[in-house]
């Protein structure tokens, strides 16, 4: 009866120990998705300042990227999809707006 | 007739009256802001909601240390007031004040003071040092000891008439001011901006100056991103901005007038002689 009793002990004192240790995990930092999530994103929204440079189809290219990205928000937790949900729509944003002033200045 | 022609008047009399009161709102001119008021921001998203004071934001300090870009592209913080809707598990993970504001970021010799973790925690079971600390934001309507003081600190600037009465374009120039627009782990690393030309604006109002606008100067504010196309967008033809637009917080007034100089300070757009 004894070792029953050390035993019930020992598995939830073990339980518990796995939960805290899940909670830390999942409280200190990103995760894996999310990192390789705003990798890609920096990678492809590193260049918005220098969108009016970019020729038509880069333009494309990363707007369909942009929207590639939209697409797999969900990856990241609430706090982060607020914040980059918005970073991702003003990169967006720029690179459309880039692409319809160049086509603005080609039909002149 | 004349039976009817007291009530009659003190209808016509209330309509009148209640007309020209609703025109000019409550009847009394808006104050305008102290030098250190101008372009503080109330966030009270969830403050009251969750028993806090409302956020007293100060623009001018940290627009003395760090660019628009910075904090509106980079950290994500909307560019109207209550637009972000930043909650303390926000902050606790990270982002917009939490970027900076943990506890960890040294800043001139020492840690950034860490935004209040346990913000909706019964007031009675915060230690001094957390109500100290959750009172320097949630600050509105408290008299409040803050790390910087507005006069002090911008005793040597160059001045300017209106806004905060500093002249921040020449407290950079200058070099009384360094303005961080990087940071790791937050912001992307760009690379060197090709600058468009700058243009000028021909105002319809005959004899009104035209206004020399600086991409450059704004670029290194702003970046692209901040006022295309949320702001500037494609013009159309009959696409027109006016002073009206830019008093109503439209194109140049979504920062001027609010937290960049005012628009009445027309000289420093209109470049004229008559204006300097």
């Amino acid at each position: 009866m004894k070792k029953i009793i050390t035993d019930a002990i020992f598995a939830v004192s073990i339980f518990f120990l796995s939960l805290s240790v899940t909670a830390y995990a999942a409280g200190s930092g990103l995760s894996e998705n999310e990192r390789s999530w705003i990798d890609e994103f920096n990678q492809v929204c590193s260049e918005t300042g220098a969108s009016m440079t970019l020729s038509e189809d880069q333009l494309k290219d990363r707007i369909s990227s942009a929207e590639g990205l939209k697409g797999r928000l969900g990856t990241l937790d609430d706090s982060a999809k607020k914040v980059y949900s918005r970073r991702l729509d003003m990169c967006r944003n720029m690179y459309t707006f880039a692409l319809e002033a160049k086509g603005k200045k080609t039909n002149k | 007739m004349r039976k009817l022609f007291l009530p009659l008047a003190a209808v016509i009399i209330l309509l009148v009256s209640g007309a020209a009161f609703a025109q000019h709102g409550d009847g009394i001119k808006k104050r305008r802001p102290l030098p250190e008021e101008y372009g503080t921001v109330e966030i009270n998203n969830y403050s009251e909601y969750t028993g806090l004071a409302p956020v007293m934001y100060p623009h001018w300090l940290h627009r003395s240390i760090y660019t628009c870009r910075l904090c509106h592209v980079d950290i994500g913080f909307a560019m109207k007031a209550g637009g972000t809707g930043i909650t303390a598990k926000d902050n606790e993970k990270g982002f917009y004040c939490g970027t900076c504001h943990n506890g960890k970021m040294i800043f001139r010799g020492k840690p950034v003071f860490k935004a209040c973790t346990n913000a909706h925690a019964p007031r009675g079971w915060l230690t001094p040092e957390q109500a100290r600390r959750c009172d320097k934001c949630h600050s509105e309507g408290k008299e409040t000891v803050q790390d910087y003081d507005f006069y002090s600190y911008t005793a040597d600037f160059p001045k300017e008439t209106f806004g905060n009465g500093i002249d921040w374009e020449k407290a950079e120039s200058e070099g009384k001011i360094q303005l961080i627009d990087y940071i790791s782990g937050v912001s992307a690393r760009r690379p060197d901006l090709p600058i468009p030309p700058d243009a000028d604006i021909i105002p319809k109002l005959e004899g009104m100056p035209k206004v020399e606008f600086s991409h450059k100067k704004h670029m290194d504010l702003s970046g692209c991103e901040l006022c295309h196309p949320e702001i500037f967008s494609i013009r159309k033809s009959g696409d027109h901005m006016s002073m009206a637009d830019n008093f109503d917080g439209k194109y140049c007034g979504a920062c001027h007038g609010k937290v960049a100089f005012p628009l009445i300070e027309c000289g420093r757009c209109h470049k004229s002689a008559a204006f300097q």
